[in-house]
């Protein structure tokens, strides 16, 4: 370990640091920058240059054997990397706006269950109104309520994490419809009730779709694009998608990465 | 280069919505893209990188006149992919640090001479400054010429040129620092 950086040769003076660039160059078969006949003078009165070229090569030798190996493999990920079709494209939005307004009608339908029935059409749907359900059953009905319609606007916030409150969601409206024919069916209910659970379906119905239409644009800070299959990342990594999308931004990134980090 | 050309009409095809043209453009890219993500980010969010540097190239392909070659025009937005990743995740891999490397090839006795030096080279490799490693990256495991590099950086072919051989510089202390503490240990 002897690097001699600005030591000067008989050659006209050109520095280490220049010569090694063009050494470096010529490795790789590009122009080297300098006058091949001042470099190879350099080279003949610097040792320091000739060791520093053997050990490039000596470098250079391990890299393409390294990179070209078996483990080198790549994926096919052709399925996953083609556009969707433009119709597809333009559902999205349109989706996440139905959400959203699912959403707000299931919270009103939550808030409703809080407030006392005053008799009126609106107020009397919420639940607190039945026989049975007064009290903190009702309290509670409406709370869950309230959740599943925040549940939905973040989804329609997030379409990306909805894979998080959608295995949630299934089983709610599996097992409510299940209780809801056996209740209409021994008359403990009634339609004006029943019409109360709409915006749970639907709203599971347009998240399910929207899933479907799962966007290839999304946040991955750990590996995150496929977060949806465990909910502890859905959950964690709350940080923005990186959004920009010109290729002729100024990028901003200076930190050193991690090559190969996992494969050792 | 003909591939070039040919990509590139594949990139104007796509642009105007030709199905094929897109996948072919996929099938022709999809390996260097991920290769290269693999190296500048790490493996296992490769197809993660990957994904998303397709999806904005998808998106701005409308914008793609065909003045670069879209082979160029593609990995500089894998880059920006890669950068942006790096960025997000916030913190440095504590596994670069060259005591750290040194300790690790002390602990992998017994030792076998190949997995030891591709040991070494990827940890060299992890611990060079960002736009080395991005320059090192491009012309050695990418392939590509020192003006196409330049391209995908956005930079000149000087800059290219001197970061590959400062990339060059320390890989060689990197690993020769390596063979010192072999030596020392036997
Ligand atoms: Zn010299």
């Amino acid at each position: 370990m002897t690097p001699t950086p600005g030591r000067v040769g008989d050659d006209g003076g050109m520095r280490c640091d220049r010569a090694r660039e063009g050494i470096s160059a010529l490795l790789d078969s590009e122009d080297p920058g300098i006058d091949a006949a001042v470099l190879q003078r350099h080279l003949a009165s610097c040792p320091g240059c000739r060791r520093w070229q053997d050990e490039a090569a000596r470098v250079n030798r391990m890299v393409r054997v390294r990179s070209t190996g078996p483990a080198d493999v790549t994926p096919d990920l052709a399925s996953r990397l083609l556009p969707q079709p433009r119709g597809v494209r333009r559902l999205r939005p349109l989706l996440r706006v139905s959400l959203l307004l699912v959403a707000v009608v299931q919270l009103t339908v939550g808030v409703a269950g809080l407030l006392p029935p005053l008799g009126g059409h609106l107020f009397a749907i919420g639940g607190a109104h039945m026989p049975g359900m007064t009290g903190h059953l009702g309290n509670e009905t409406a709370a869950f309520n309230i959740a599943i319609g925040i549940a939905l606007g973040w989804i329609a916030a997030r379409p990306y994490r909805a894979h998080g409150p959608l295995p949630l969601l299934l089983a709610f409206v599996v097992v409510l419809a299940g209780l809801s024919v056996l209740d209409f069916a021994t008359g403990r209910v009634g339609w004006q009730r029943l019409a109360v659970h709409l915006p749970v379906v639907a709203g599971l119905v347009v998240a399910a779709a929207l899933t479907r239409l799962r966007p290839a644009t999304m946040p991955a800070p750990e590996g995150g694009a496929t977060a949806g299959e465990d909910s502890e990342h859905t959950v964690r990594d709350e940080a923005p998608s990186p959004t920009s999308t010109s290729p002729d931004e100024p990028e901003t990134g200076r930190r050193p990465p991690a090559a190969w980090r996992e494969s050792a | 280069m003909n591939d070039d050309v040919q990509l590139t009409r594949c990139a104007l095809r796509a642009a105007h919505g030709d199905r094929s043209a897109t996948e072919t453009f996929i099938r022709l890219t999809q390996q260097s893209v991920w290769r290269m993500l693999a190296h500048l980010a790490s493996r296992d969010v490769a197809d993660d990188l990957t994904q998303e540097t397709y999806a904005r190239a998808f998106s701005a392909l409308s914008r793609f006149r065909g003045d670069s070659s879209a082979r160029t025009w593609l990995l500089a937005i894998a880059r920006r992919v890669a950068a942006d990743h790096l960025r997000q995740r916030g913190t440095r891999p504590t596994l670069v640090g060259s005591i750290d490397w040194q300790r690790r090839a002390e602990q992998n006795q017994p030792r076998v001479p190949e997995l030891d030096e591709g040991l070494a080279l990827r940890q060299a490799m992890g611990s060079l400054a960002t736009e080395r490693h991005e320059a090192f990256v491009l012309t050695q495991i990418t392939g590509l010429s020192y003006a196409e590099a330049a391209q995908v950086c956005g930079c000149r072919i000087g800059t290219i040129r001197s970061r590959v051989a400062r990339a060059r510089d320390d890989l060689r202390t990197a690993l020769s620092a390596t063979t010192d503490t072999d030596a020392a240990t036997r």
